[in-house]
């Protein structure tokens, strides 16, 4: 617990953290087990050191931000883990790439592609807390390289993210296009434009029931769920969840 | 790669004509889950096939629970998959909460099936004491796995319900058995709030005494020594 509390306060010289220990280490442990998880899934894309000031890394960042965006709870972008075939070596990012990851421009230009806005979080990672979790990976997928900068991508608040501005790559290709509606869809790990009905019914019902919920913290708030439903027991609430299947 | 990569969503399965198909005749209804209901305490689908697929059992030719990737479906905080083998039939649900709900049939009941229950017709409805104790065992042996990957938490619940049980007797596939047990009971149910701890230490008992339960309802009082070593030629993967 030394140790972590120790690491916490580097990071917070280091000035990316107002600290709450408790919520900022849980965070912390999440964020590690991001990087070492090591295979990419639906809500998780890894990429090698890269600046954010190039602009074919912003874009792929981007689009990939618009994507998580669109996905129940999120997801995570990690820079500075290297694909190499099917394995993903731990790098780490090179100094000069870290400094472009500020929260300013990242946010900066999240604003200019998305409607409505992305919450989206850049961490930056020391290797030193990955340490505790790392003896069982390979040393060959180990470099001895450095930090990772971790962006963590909030679901969308109330209405589907919508790209509002196109985004060309370097060669000049459009790889962001306006008015594209872009997800993680299932069985892939790429963020691509929604084309199936399926991935278009998996986000509309998303919606549906975010502003289900909201709609259902509003009524409680103001004490009316208790007037039409009563508590439920865990063991009512495990036995409601089969429905169809009871 | 993800788990989800390998996986593709099929045409959906009618879950409701599935059940009324399982249940059409004799059929077993399995229900594991934690205590406390957390909606999502898997954080995403593919963790959940993940986690079946890292937790299935396989002691012998037909897993526990049968992972078919065509019938794979999922819903809004579920997977499911199952199967239709000539009318054999089976349906599970693995929610993001941790509880898992199955539906299998009674094997014993699907005589027609050519060539493969030759020993049945000397009962007329039968249950088979050993298909009942490896299900069982199975079915103990893959809580526990969960309880491994902290799926259950501190406690479980693990319930078994044996469906269209009345005037069924017991037999043995071999024919070794003189079929005079019988159940009164249309349903057998076995419940129990079982602590992950202990679970972990001692399914395999746990898997004896139930099966011994429900044989009781048969007015069939097995030992415990009698079942153990066949329990254990199953676990071995020594079935001949």
């Amino acid at each position: 617990m030394r140790d972590h509390a120790d690491e916490v306060v580097v990071i917070s010289k280091l000035g990316f953290y107002m600290i709450h220990y408790d919520d900022r280490l849980q965070e912390l442990e999440l964020l590690v087990d991001t990087i070492i998880h090591r295979h990419e899934e639906k809500n998780i894309d890894y990429k090698s050191s890269m600046s954010w000031e190039d602009r074919d890394t912003k874009m792929m960042a981007i689009r990939c931000i618009l994507g998580m965006a669109n996905l129940r709870y999120g997801g995570y972008i990690v820079f500075g883990v290297r694909q190499q075939g099917n394995d993903f070596i731990l790098d780490g990012m090179e100094q000069d790439h870290i400094k472009s990851f500020t929260q300013d421009n990242v946010d900066t230009d999240i604003k200019n592609y998305a409607e409505p806005f992305v919450e989206a979080t850049v961490t930056i990672v020391p290797r030193s807390i990955l340490k505790h979790k790392t003896e069982s990976i390979p040393t060959e997928f180990l470099n001895d390289g450095g930090d990772f900068v971790v962006i963590q991508v909030k679901e969308f608040d109330e209405l589907p993210v919508i790209c509002k501005k196109a985004g060309k790559l370097k060669s000049g290709e459009i790889y962001i296009k306006e008015g594209a509606i872009y997800s993680r869809p299932r069985g892939k790990v790429e963020t691509s434009e929604i084309r199936t009905q399926t991935d278009m019914r998996e986000l509309i019902d998303l919606a549906v029931d975010k502003n289900l919920r909201r709609l259902v913290d509003r009524m409680e708030r103001i004490g009316i769920t208790k007037l039409i439903s009563p508590e439920f027991s865990d063991e009512e609430r495990f036995n409601n969840q089969l429905g169809e299947v009871k | 790669m993800s788990a989800i990569n390998t996986l593709e969503v099929k045409e959906e399965m009618d879950v409701k004509e599935r059940l009324e198909k399982i249940k059409s005749r004799g059929y077993w209804r399995v229900n594991i889950r934690p205590i406390d209901f957390e909606e999502r305490k898997i954080e995403s689908l593919e963790r959940c096939w993940k986690i079946i697929e890292d937790c299935c059992v396989r002691f012998r030719g037909w897993d526990y629970p049968v992972l078919n990737k065509e019938e794979i479906r999922y819903g809004n905080d579920w997977v499911q998959s199952g199967h239709n083998w000539s009318g054999l039939s089976e349906l599970w649900r693995f929610y993001q909460s941790g509880q898992f709900i199955h539906y299998f049939s009674c094997i014993e009941d699907y005589r027609e099936i050519p060539n493969y229950f030759p020993t049945l017709k000397r009962v007329d409805r039968g249950l088979s004491v050993t298909s009942t104790l490896y299900k069982v065992t199975e079915i103990y042996e893959f809580a526990t796995r969960l309880a491994e990957k902290n799926v259950l938490q501190n406690q479980a619940k693990i319930s078994i319900k044996l469906v269209k049980m009345k005037d069924r007797t017991l037999f043995e596939w071999d024919g070794s058995m003189i079929p005079v047990y019988k159940s009164e009971s249309e349903e057998i149910v076995t419940d129990e709030v079982v602590s992950t701890m202990e679970l972990l230490g001692s399914s395999r008992d746990k898997a004896i005494d139930k099966t011994r339960k429900i044989l009781s309802e048969f007015s069939y009082e097995i030992s415990q020594t009698v079942l153990v070593p066949t329990q254990q030629r199953l676990i071995e993967k020594r079935l001949g």
